[in-house]
């Protein structure tokens, strides 16, 4: 445990891992906010997995439909495109 | 929903092909993306486009338009896709499903963490350790993770279409999170060494 473990550590991202992606109210965000501001492995923690989140979600995003896809899609339905 | 939109499906519904062309023409990438978070596989996210189309032409009939007809096919997507899933039997049985045998990093562990990340994503070896890592993990917390942090479900629909409890979905996305952070912090030499 490094020197900056808080006690309340745990308790916290336990509440991070919890609210992220809900609509959490002010007072949770008040609170991690200020953990985050005097706990150093906290805030790399929680920064870490923010940012994992996010690019997963660039890498994700929306990807063009194949046009051979497409074409077999109206083939199947029996649709003109 | 647009009002064009609207206009295009009382025509499908009253057998008109080229408003029914149009509407496919205008989800068909929605519905295939939502396959291909999914399952991660293109081959079975066509499947996924063809399949929810088929339901859509037999069901437009009885489409009352209470919601968007893009959240109706998303909906629809996502079931057809868990159902593939379900019917490989790639969500195995629930001992299995617990088996990701592996202790996260701590903060402490992590010695820097680059601020520039989010502008890195398109970088060949960040992309392909992020995809690298989804696909290595568990069907369940794979699910877990895609339908709360990329799909945006909350914690209780997704316990519903998984069929698992919310404390499950809590506890399986906290572990797939560290999962694929750690995979990234170890592959931008972000850990400190053991000493
Ligand atoms: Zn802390």
């Amino acid at each position: 445990m490094s020197k900056t473990h808080h006690k309340d550590s745990d308790r916290i991202i336990k509440l991070v891992h919890e609210y992220l992606g809900e609509n959490s109210d002010k007072t949770i965000l008040d609170e991690v906010a200020d953990h985050m501001n005097g706990c150093p492995d906290c805030y790399i923690y929680i920064n870490s997995v923010k940012q994992t989140i996010q690019l997963m979600k660039k890498v994700n995003q929306v990807k063009e439909l194949p046009s051979e896809v497409e074409f077999r899609l109206y083939k199947s339905l029996k649709i003109k495109r | 929903m647009e009002i064009n939109e609207k206009a295009l499906i009382e025509k499908a519904k009253e057998g008109d092909q080229s408003a029914l062309s149009n509407l496919i023409h205008e989800h068909s990438t929605n519905v295939y993306n939502t396959g291909l978070k999914i399952l991660q596989n293109k081959a079975e996210a066509e499947d996924v486009l063809q399949e929810t189309f088929l339901i859509m032409i037999k069901k437009i009939q009885s489409f009352e338009g209470k919601s968007s007809l893009s959240t109706w096919l998303y909906r629809v997507a996502t079931n057809v896709a868990l159902g593939k899933i379900r019917e490989n039997k790639k969500l195995g049985n629930t001992l299995e499903l617990d088996a990701l045998d592996y202790e996260p990093l701590k903060g402490s562990q992590i010695k820097s963490w680059p601020t520039d990340l989010e502008k890195r994503w398109k970088d060949e070896s960040i992309k392909a350790c992020l995809e690298r890592s989804l696909a290595e993990l568990p069907t369940h917390f794979r699910l877990v993770f895609i339908l709360r942090d990329l799909e945006g479900y909350s914690v209780e629909s997704a316990a519903k279409s998984l069929g698992i409890s919310k404390s499950n979905v809590k506890v399986r996305l906290m572990r797939a999170r560290l999962f694929i952070r750690d995979k990234l912090a170890t592959n931008l030499h972000c850990v400190e060494a053991v000493s």
